[in-house]
Order: C-alpha cells, then sequence, then structure tokens
C-alpha cells in the first residue's frame, strides 16, 4: 500500500516535472519565435496574400487574381531587369568566385606573415556594406581626382567616366561588392583547408604527386563542399541585390544597373504601388527557391562522390 | 628561412630546399601581398589622404596623390560640421539594443533548443532551418506594413530604433549558432547543476552563460558590426532628425552641398569604429569564422 502511494506520488512528480520543463522551454523560445513569427515568416504569408489584391495605398481593395503579375511581365522593364539581374550573377561568379578558392589555397601555404596577410585579406569584409559603396563610388569617380582616374593618368590616359559607362556599370559594381565580399569567403576556405590532415599531403608525395596534383586530389575534393554552399549563397546574395546599386548609381545610367531587388523598393517607395512590389518579391522567391532545390540535389551528389 | 618549418598546406617543408617550389611558394606570397596591401588595404587609405586635399585640389589636372598638406585639424572640423559624434551616438544605440536583444533572444532560445528539449524541439528546429532560407527582399513591403502598424496592437514603429532591435533578435541563424555550441557543453554537467536544485535561468546564468562565453562574444561581435552598418531599413523608418544613423547619413551627404572631401572623411569616420573593434577583436573574429563554418 505505502509503496504503490509513493509510486503514485513519484508519478505525479515526474507529471509535474515533464509540465514544468516544457513550460520553461517554450517560455524561453517565446520571444525570438515571436519575432521569426511577426518578422521572418509572417511578411512572407501577407506578401503572397496581397500580390493577388488591388491596393489603395497600402490597403487592399480588390481580389484581383494574376493582374499584379501581368502588370510586372509586361512593364518593359522586367524584362530588362531580369536580364540585368542575371549579368549581376555571372559577373560575380566570374569575378567572384574563382578568385577567393586560388587565395585561400595559396593562404594555405604561406609560412611567413600569415597572420598580417590574414588580417588583411580580412579587412574589407568588416567595413559596412554602404560605406564600402561610397568608398567605390569615390575609387569610381569620374573627374580627375577619382583613384582609377589617377591610376590611368599615370599612363597617360584621359579620365573615364566608369560608372557612369552603361556597358560595364554592372561589372564595377560587382567589383566592389566583390572586395567587401572576397574576404571573408577566403577566410571560409582557409578554415576548412587548415582542417585536413598533412599526413595526407605527405602519403601524395610519396606516391609522387607534385604540387599541383595534391591540390587537385587532395585539397580541392576537401573544400568542394563549402565551395558549394558559398557559390549557392553566393548566387542567392547576388540575385536579390538592391543596397549596392542603389547608392552607388540608383539603378542607372539610363536603368543599365537595376535589378529585380532595386524595382521592388522603387515600386513600393517611389511608384507607390507596394501591390507590385510584392508580387516580384513572390516572383524573385520562386527563382530563388529553384537555385536553393538545385543546391540540394547537387549537395547530395557531392556528398555521395566524397563517400 | 626558420619560417619554413612551420608550413601547414600542401607544400611539404622538406620540399622547400628544391629551387623551383621555392619559386613558386615565393610567388604566391608576392601575389598575396600584393592583394592583401594594394587592393584590401589602399583604398581606405587613400580615402583618408584623399579626404586632406582641399576641393580644388581634388579636381586639378594632373591629379596628386597626397595633398599639400596634412591639416590634422580637418578631422576636427569634419567632426563637429557634419555633426560625427551625434551620429556616432545613434549609431551606438541602435547597435549595442541589436546585440542585447540578439543575445537574449537567441541565446536562450538556443539553450532551450539544445539543453531543455521541451516537446516539438525537432519541429522548432526544423522551421527555423527553413527560416534561414527565405530572402528579406521580398518582404520588404509587408514589413514596412508591420512596423507602421503592428498587428493586433495596432501602434507604429516608424521613428524608433525597435524594427532594427527586434529584426536583429529573430535571427535563424544564430539561433542555429547558439544551439550548436551549447550541444557541446556536456548533459553531466547541467544534470549535475539540476540536482543541486538550480532552476533552469539559474543553469543559464550560472553555467550556460560563463561555459558560452566564447560564442556569446562572437555573435555579439558580428552582431554589433552588421547593425552598424545597417543602412536600408533606417533609412526607409527614420526620418527624425535626431535619430538618424551614420550609413543613412552618409547616402544623404551624397546630395547636400559639403564638398567631396568633407564625404570622403565622413566615410572613413563610418569605417574606423568596425576597423578599430576588428584590430582588438580579430582573433576572437576569426575563431568565429571557425565556428559559423562548419557546414551543416
Amino acid at each position: 500500500m505505502d509503496l504503490k502511494l509513493q509510486a503514485k506520488t513519484k508519478g505525479s512528480k515526474g507529471f509535474v516535472k515533464l509540465i514544468k520543463k516544457n513550460l520553461v522551454g517554450w517560455l524561453l523560445l517565446l520571444p525570438a519565435l515571436l519575432c521569426m513569427y511577426f518578422f521572418i515568416l509572417r511578411p512572407m504569408i501577407i506578401g503572397t496574400y496581397l500580390s493577388f489584391f488591388d491596393m489603395k495605398g497600402y490597403t487592399p481593395t480588390d481580389f484581383i487574381g494574376l493582374e499584379n503579375y501581368k502588370r510586372i511581365f509586361n512593364d518593359s522593364m522586367f524584362m530588362k531587369n531580369l536580364i540585368n539581374t542575371f549579368k549581376y550573377v555571372l559577373w560575380s561568379i566570374v569575378i567572384g568566385f574563382f578568385l577567393p578558392v586560388i587565395f585561400s589555397l595559396m593562404l594555405n601555404e604561406m609560412a611567413h606573415m600569415r597572420a598580417t596577410l590574414r588580417f588583411l585579406i580580412y579587412l574589407p569584409a568588416v567595413l559596412p556594406a554602404a560605406s564600402v559603396s561610397l568608398l567605390w563610388y569615390f575609387v569610381y569617380h569620374p573627374s580627375a581626382g577619382g583613384l582609377l582616374n589617377m591610376l590611368i593618368a599615370n599612363f597617360g590616359m584621359e579620365p573615364y567616366v566608369w560608372l557612369q559607362d552603361s556597358k560595364h556599370t554592372i561589372m564595377y559594381i560587382i567589383i566592389s561588392m566583390t572586395w567587401c565580399g572576397a574576404g571573408s569567403t577566403v577566410l571560409y576556405y582557409y578554415a576548412t583547408l587548415q582542417g585536413i590532415n598533412r599526413e595526407i599531403y605527405e602519403a601524395a608525395v610519396i606516391d609522387g604527386a607534385g604540387f599541383f596534383r595534391r591540390i587537385l586530389t587532395v585539397s580541392l575534393p576537401n573544400i568542394s563542399g563549402i565551395v558549394l554552399l558559398f557559390f549557392v549563397r553566393q548566387i542567392i546574395g547576388v540575385f536579390s541585390v538592391m543596397e549596392q546599386p542603389m547608392m552607388m548609381t540608383d539603378g542607372g545610367p539610363n536603368g543599365a544597373s537595376m535589378t529585380l531587388g532595386l524595382q521592388i523598393y522603387k515600386y513600393a517607395f517611389r511608384y507607390y504601388k507596394p501591390q507590385f512590389a510584392m508580387a516580384l518579391g513572390c516572383i524573385l522567391f520562386l527563382i530563388l527557391l529553384i537555385i536553393t532545390c538545385f543546391y540540394y540535389v547537387l549537395d547530395k551528389k557531392i556528398d555521395k562522390m566524397n563517400g | 628561412m626558420k619560417a619554413f618549418n612551420d608550413m601547414r598546406g600542401a607544400l611539404l617543408n622538406t620540399e622547400m630546399k628544391q629551387p623551383r617550389y621555392k619559386a613558386l611558394y615565393w610567388a604566391m606570397f608576392v601575389f598575396l601581398l600584393f592583394y592583401a596591401v594594394v587592393i584590401s588595404l589602399f583604398p581606405v587609405v587613400w580615402i583618408l589622404i584623399a579626404g586632406f586635399k582641399d576641393p580644388q585640389e581634388l579636381y586639378q589636372i594632373p591629379a596628386t596623390l597626397f595633398p599639400k598638406e596634412f591639416d590634422i585639424t580637418k578631422l576636427f572640423e569634419v567632426w563637429n560640421q557634419l555633426k560625427i559624434y551625434k551620429y556616432y551616438f545613434n549609431t551606438a544605440y541602435m547597435s549595442i539594443g541589436s546585440v542585447v536583444l540578439c543575445l537574449l533572444c537567441s541565446g536562450l532560445a538556443g539553450y532551450a533548443l539544445s539543453k531543455i528539449r521541451p516537446m516539438g524541439t525537432k519541429l522548432v528546429n526544423n522551421i527555423v532551418f527553413w527560416l534561414m532560407l527565405i530572402p528579406g527582399t521580398m518582404s520588404t513591403v509587408p514589413l514596412y506594413m508591420t512596423f507602421k502598424e503592428f498587428p493586433i496592437f495596432g501602434f507604429s514603429m516608424m521613428d524608433t530604433y525597435w524594427p532594427i532591435w527586434l529584426m536583429g533578435a529573430a535571427s535563424p541563424f544564430n539561433i542555429i549558432l547558439f544551439r550548436s555550441y551549447f550541444n557541446g557543453i556536456s548533459n553531466e554537467i547541467v544534470e549535475a547543476a539540476k540536482i543541486d536544485g538550480l532552476s533552469s535561468i539559474g543553469i543559464f546564468r550560472h553555467i550556460i552563460l560563463p561555459m558560452g562565453q566564447p560564442i556569446f562574444l562572437v555573435v555579439g561581435l558580428f552582431t554589433f558590426m552588421s547593425s552598424f552598418g545597417n543602412f536600408f531599413w533606417p533609412y526607409l523608418l527614420i526620418s527624425d532628425e535626431n535619430k538618424i544613423v551614420l550609413a543613412v547619413q552618409l547616402y544623404k551627404l551624397k546630395s547636400t552641398t559639403f564638398t567631396q572631401d568633407y564625404q570622403m572623411l565622413a566615410v572613413l569616420y563610418s569605417v574606423l569604429p568596425l576597423i578599430i573593434l576588428y584590430a582588438i577583436f580579430q582573433d576572437k573574429i576569426i575563431s568565429g569564422i571557425n565556428i559559423g563554418g562548419v557546414k551543416g
């Protein structure tokens, strides 16, 4: 009888404990969950929902189905901006993808001044994007006092308009973004490279592998996972780029550096058509979703390849 | 040549005696040094040098690299005329608020997900992971509407730093960082503390906080640095002249009558605190990259 009672009270004590554990646990989770709901999840749902509505200011009026989307596709700017955005991505791959891989492989070999090199290479990455954009705005300044114009003046060349040259504006903006972003990518790769056991290299040397062969067969396969991750992150990041062209050129000259992200901003806060901004946001999201799916398929394949 | 004993890459110490590997090594060294000094560092130094020029000197042909005279008082002039101190204060206020809320909310959430593990932990873990993939650009307008008139309660957060603080508090990436770091703290210590009668909050204060110090420092630093340069949302939401932050003011300077040399020194002022912070905490920041770089 006593024993039974004991078991019972112990059971209810355990029950109280279980309730308490869940209560405390959820209480601690609550602030973060609420913030994430209100500032990440809910805006996304509302944005999708309202993209099917006509709006007056910021209040939805009528459900109009896909009308907003049709209007966007019929906007002559859309195709141009979509192509521009792809150009941004393409340039960012050409300029910003291979360099960090090469730099990190080189940094990995260094025995001299390692800490100094690391410090300086990462330095641009700590600067705020707004400052970097403005800094490069001055580097590209079309007057004789712009840094690049000063440099080419030494070779007897006339000042050049840089960002105002509509053919290459996107490339110049990507160069400034790469300047800022490459440092942190290099250090992420470098951290992974440092984790490789050096005995593997030594074994490769015994097998007669030269330096480049070791890079190809040992180093690169070891960083392929994180390189792929950064590749996709870079594509996603550049695809939704907005701040940098906004600060450096405001999409100009003549729309040559406009992006979908900047168009969203302009729809929302310059033309006061928030419904278009939200519809375009959904289109952007869908494109990014497809890229992310690609990533998961590729990542699984690479994992399999590495065994 | 002693340093060659400290090789850590694919080249072996013993190989450095061969001339062709030596040449390869030094070629790579010079290349990296060139990049580090000329490409990475020089533009920042240049903005300082060029900022000291007079406006006429900036546009003169042929242009000169160094100004005719370095007048150090110009730095104070810019500091006073552009009211840099005011923007420093506002930006610091905004950034520190973000750091505090982020450490508190994300830290507690990471602790709950790692050590308390209430019912539904797995589900929350999954949700947090998927939320990380939602691009912010798509929600610009709905977020703006949320800040203008908060759902249910109907108050407005315009002209306050709350939107920035609350958005910083809800970072899925930081929650994941905290959770995986706390997973490395052994459960036995936590269990022992429970038997000693510590409450869940007590465990957080007396065990998780001291043992998780590195991750709190790293997340705090990164949050501060990214918040310091926050441009877009402060630009959209804050129009009160007394609350404008540095990055927004920089952008606005472009369309004022302040001459280019002043704007250049303003850029310098906007990067200086971060460079100093980086110089002080570089080891912590680099180790933060090692923590964050662990894939998956």
